[in-house]
């Protein structure tokens, strides 16, 4: 693939020019971690995320017991608390 | 239970695999004997299903390229026997849904383009995609394609969209205007990417520039929606470090109050338990997606 196939100008353009990417909420603080870092795929079981992510920020795996894994169509994902509506 | 059983062991014996057999091949024969329709692309094989078994086939016409009436000589290769008609076009893209895509440039002998709407959920794409059979439309043109789940087949130019946004553009990108530098109103922020990506084209030794954290707020908020898959509407600062920011996901426009410096939501837009400042901007998407609350704000 050249650096100037129209994939790779979409990841240049969007900012994006590494793989997909978990997005963490976590405590009321952010980040962002390449899936490759957390040796983690789109298709990576909940638990194995919840897991990769608790090492990663060095926390107990059952801090993450209240969390939502979310699966995006581009292959990112996201870890985030909970919703509680009403 | 026996008599589940009993069944179960019956209802194959009942299938003749023989007959079944003859009667596909008969079909086949019946249904490869018929010319059809479909859309021919050089190098590249045709797909038709007749009678609910789908073929892939060769066209021994290795130079042609367009719509095409095809006969089967057999089940893995076609002969064109001539031009489709308009009518028959029409009513081969009347079996597909109707996606608007934005036009980017040329790259390896292939039309690329961009979805005009991310949040369509008929299909997930992200990231271009190339367009067959166009009618040489412009760079950053609007166009109607159908998508047959495989590929974009161009129909047309859409004619809703103001067609002076795309001339806009390309004076911009001909004028050699930076992406944080263009000003054209009534451009939409996909129509802003498709710029940005034939803007890096020309000018490989800027890419450095996009290649690490957006720096803007408007860019940071724009990464945060479309890290899940939403896009930016409009953007308002209310001032004290918070901004109001419409977006969009899966077709529902949602209304929340950001703190700038972090994307931190101050308020949702929907009741969540007085919890808003537990989820940023990026996870307020899913968020809003598990809800299935759509604000008409």
């Amino acid at each position: 693939m050249s650096t100037n196939d129209p994939t790779t100008l979409y990841n240049f353009a969007n900012g994006t020019d590494s793989a997909a990417v978990l997005h963490l909420r976590f405590q009321g603080r952010s980040r962002d971690i390449a899936l490759d870092v957390l040796s983690l795929t789109a298709s990576s079981a909940d638990d194995q995320v919840r897991h990769a992510v608790a090492q990663f920020v060095d926390v107990a795996v059952t801090d993450f017991n209240h969390t939502v894994v979310e699966r995006h169509a581009n292959g990112n994902l996201t870890l985030r608390p909970e919703a509680v509506f009403g | 239970m026996t008599r589940v059983m009993k069944e179960k062991k019956i209802a194959p014996s009942s299938i003749d695999p023989l007959a079944l057999i003859n009667r596909i091949a008969s079909e086949e024969s019946r249904a490869l004997a018929q010319t059809f329709v479909a859309p021919v692309v050089r190098g590249k094989q045709v797909s038709v299903q007749v009678e609910g078994i789908a073929y892939t086939m060769s066209v021994k016409e290795r130079n042609f390229e367009g719509w095409a009436v095809l006969k089967a000589v057999n089940p893995k290769n076609a002969t064109v026997c001539g031009a489709a008609t308009l009518d028959q076009i029409r009513k081969y893209f009347d079996l597909l849904p109707r996606f608007r895509l934005i036009m980017l440039d040329q790259f390896e002998q292939r039309l690329w383009s961009l979805q005009a709407n991310t949040a369509d959920a008929r299909a997930q794409i992200s990231g271009p995609v190339p367009l067959y059979l166009a009618q040489r439309p412009n760079r950053f043109e609007t166009v109607c394609a159908r998508f047959d789940g495989a590929s974009f087949w161009y129909e047309c130019v859409d004619r809703r969209r103001d067609p002076s946004v795309a001339r806009a553009l390309r004076d911009a990108l001909h004028a050699n205007i930076a992406p944080d530098q263009l000003r054209v109103p009534n451009a939409v922020p996909q129509e802003k990417l498709a710029y940005r990506m034939l803007w890096l084209q020309k000018f490989p030794d800027m890419r450095g520039r996009f290649s690490s954290t957006p720096q803007t707020d408007l860019q940071r908020v724009e990464s945060a929606l479309n890290h899940a898959g939403a896009h930016l509407e409009g953007m308002w600062n209310e001032g004290a470090d918070q901004v109001l920011v419409r977006y969009v996901v899966d077709g529902h426009s949602h209304t929340s109050r950001i703190r700038v410096s972090d994307l931190t939501v101050v308020s949702a837009g929907i009741c969540l338990s007085g919890l808003d400042q537990d989820f940023d901007l990026a996870s307020l998407v899913g968020v809003m997606r598990e809800s299935g609350y759509a604000d008409e704000y």
